[in-house]
């Protein structure tokens, strides 16, 4: 799960805002900020995307999960 | 009281911006001309939304110069155990490399490498889990959603991101239109559109897969409200996947070698599929792995610590995402064994889905479907990896074209569109979450709904008691639950009306796992721990009647090209030796 934007890095080129497929990031002017960090399914398209590498996603998943087998 | 924001008047509505969609758009576009209106609509962002953008690399391509066709038939018949609906199997082969070839010269032209070629520049195929004769080529899948995204803006088709699509409009004559709201603008939108192509994938209730999250079978709860046919929804679609990490690429794993392993140390497989062993179908790990567990030898684990250090570099070219969950937590899939369980993927792909004939039609007019939203007919019930994609792509290629001819048939058409009354009352429904003052989030429901249907004793070893206890519970969620969801903004309420989608289409899994009484594909019933052709070589349909109830009809598979050999076989999942 994504933990945090390190803002020395960050170019605020929006990229993540834009592309995020849960819809996690959001921008307030060219400040982007992690709006809805429960939401992200950790598939580090963002950190894949960002020009600064910026972004830290979390290898572990960030949501209670249910399993079939355990 | 909400209204309608903006109004959109389109030829052609395409509903899912992933494989499925933009080409169906990209063919609609084509067949309609410049005056023609095509708008997309994708509830994320489009190249960078649902499975596409994850799609681990591998798409069934079949090469009249060079593949038996009758081979390659019995084979995909066979693996998909009868069920599959065999002309749609032939067109899958005869359109899979045209599609192929014509996504390839618009990587081309805009110099993006989608196929992985040889270093002549020829297409790469190989064969993973469940290939005999069949084969694949291999695809750069981010890569490709850039040149769909790229050909859309060229082609002037209007692509609508963040747009969440809730709702289909139906007259006496058929489709008039849909109802959307933009989730970061809040702004409601009614596209009118005679011709609507839903490309929106199934559910895979949010489960444990990478990146799936999204995909909740919006469009085929809508569809099925609309009167629209669902059918194979007995088979819960399952992949598999880390116990501890939501990852992809089981095909190119087990195409590098991949073994399964229980917590006997034993390599298992080859009890229950004796040729393919590891590379089995889907369906045989999913059962597979459930009854090991349920007799004790359990847990599971994947070793592909044989992989040569040219297939773990091909498997971290196609898998990123993956491996930067590997890296990250520091474990590594090549060097020690890892723990494996089977993952719900529900309707999507092969599971249940839209009933769509050779045109992509449903059975409503003017209504069209490709991709996951389908059941993937060419499928039966699973048969090798590879499928997914190719199906996705020729059925999207199809539906859109098919979709601009019924377009042009209507000629110059009277204005059709929803009512004001019918309106009213689906935006007051579709937006009561966000006037709640308390009530239960979409994540809690979204967790009580998982206990439902996820454990394998429900999911995979099914029986009748908890098939039934199973339905009451969802029952029970759709009545007390679903009504009090609330939502604070409008990217909430996309999460509410996600689960409402989810509860019903689980209540529609469970309702057609109590009918089919026989174990075929990924639905084993304990009771019924057979195969019976005889009997059962039917498709189950489920259709909502006038009155909201569920009518259940079943209907024989025509097998035109390969017949079942035996009346009654071992189902997948069971053991064939000791």
């Amino acid at each position: 799960m994504i933990q945090y934007i390190d803002y020395d890095k960050c170019s605020h080129c929006g990229r993540c805002v834009q592309i995020c497929p849960m819809d996690v990031f959001q921008a307030l002017g060219s400040l982007v900020y992690i709006a809805h960090q429960k939401d992200c399914m950790t598939c580090y398209l963002c950190e894949e995307e960002c020009c600064s590498e910026a972004i830290y996603v979390d290898p572990y998943r960030g949501y209670k999960a249910v399993h079939s087998i355990y | 009281m909400r209204n309608i924001n903006q109004k959109v008047q389109c030829d052609v509505l395409v509903v899912g911006g992933g494989l499925a969609g933009c080409l169906a758009a990209l063919e609609a576009k084509e067949a309609l001309g410049e005056q023609g209106k095509v708008a997309i609509a994708e509830k994320g962002f489009l190249s960078r939304c649902g499975q596409s953008p994850f799609a681990a690399g591998i798409w069934t391509f079949f090469d009249p110069a060079q593949d038996n066709m009758d081979l390659w038939l019995e084979e995909i018949i066979e693996s998909g155990e009868y069920l599959n609906d065999q002309p749609w199997c032939r067109q899958l082969y005869e359109l899979g490399h045209v599609v192929a070839l014509k996504l390839d010269r618009w990587a081309t032209e805009l110099g993006k490498e989608v196929f992985l070629k040889d270093e002549k520049g020829k297409m790469l195929r190989r064969k993973s889990r469940g290939h005999n004769h069949t084969q694949h080529v291999v695809i750069n899948s981010l890569a490709m959603m850039d040149v769909l995204r790229k050909k859309l803006v060229q082609s002037g088709v209007q692509i609508y991101d963040r747009m969440m699509v809730t709702d289909l409009f139906q007259d006496k004559d058929g489709i008039t239109g849909a109802l959307a709201f933009n989730h970061r603008e809040g702004k409601t939108f009614l596209f009118v559109a005679p011709a609507i192509v839903l490309a929106a994938s199934g559910s895979s209730f949010k489960s444990s897969y990478m990146a799936v999250r999204p995909l909740t079978g919006d469009l085929q709860a809508a569809a099925f409200d609309e009167g629209v046919v669902l059918t194979n929804m007995e088979q819960f679609y399952s992949n598999t996947v880390a116990r501890d990490f939501d990852i992809h690429g089981l095909n190119l794993y087990v195409g590098v070698g991949g073994r399964f392993i229980n917590g006997l140390g034993k390599e298992f497989m080859w009890d229950y599929h004796p040729v393919l062993g590891n590379r089995a179908p889907l369906q045989h790990l999913a059962v597979a792995f459930s009854h090991e567990v349920a007799e004790g030898r359990g847990p599971i684990s994947l070793d592909i610590t044989t992989a040569s250090r040219e297939d773990q570099d091909l498997c971290r070219k196609i898998l990123p995402e993956s491996f930067r969950i590997w890296d990250r937590a520091k474990v590594s899939p090549f060097e020690s064994a890892v723990p494996w369980m089977p993952v719900l993927r529900g309707t999507s792909a092969a599971g249940g889905g839209i009933k769509i004939d050779l045109d992509c039609a449903t059975n409503l007019r003017g209504l069209y479907a490709g991709g996951d939203i389908c059941w993937i007919n060419a499928h039966g019930t699973y048969s090798f990896g590879g499928i997914n994609i190719g199906y996705t792509s020729v059925s999207g290629y199809v539906a859109g074209q098919k979709a601009a001819q019924f377009r042009k048939s209507l000629g110059t058409t009277a204005k059709r569109e929803a009512s004001k009354a019918e309106l009213d009352e689906r935006l007051y429904r579709r937006f009561a979450p966000l006037t709640r003052s308390q009530g239960q989030t979409p994540e809690e429901a979204v967790y009580l709904l998982q206990q439902c249907l996820f454990p394998y004793d429900i999911a995979y070893l099914k029986h009748a008691v908890k098939l039934t206890e199973a339905l009451a519970k969802v029952e029970a969620l759709e009545e007390e639950v679903v009504p009090t969801l609330v939502a604070r903004s409008t990217h909430d309420l996309v999460k509410a009306i996600e689960v409402e989608n989810m509860v019903k289409l689980g209540n529609l899994m469970l309702k057609a796992s109590l009918v089919r009484e026989e174990s075929r594909g990924f639905h084993f019933r304990k009771e019924f721990p057979y195969t019976d052709n005889e009997n059962w070589l039917k498709l189950v349909l489920l259709r909502k009647g006038s009155a909201g109830e569920v009518i259940v009809t079943t209907e024989a598979v025509e097998t035109p090209y390969v017949k079942p050999k035996e009346a009654k076989s071992l189902p997948p999942g069971v053991k064939r030796t000791s």
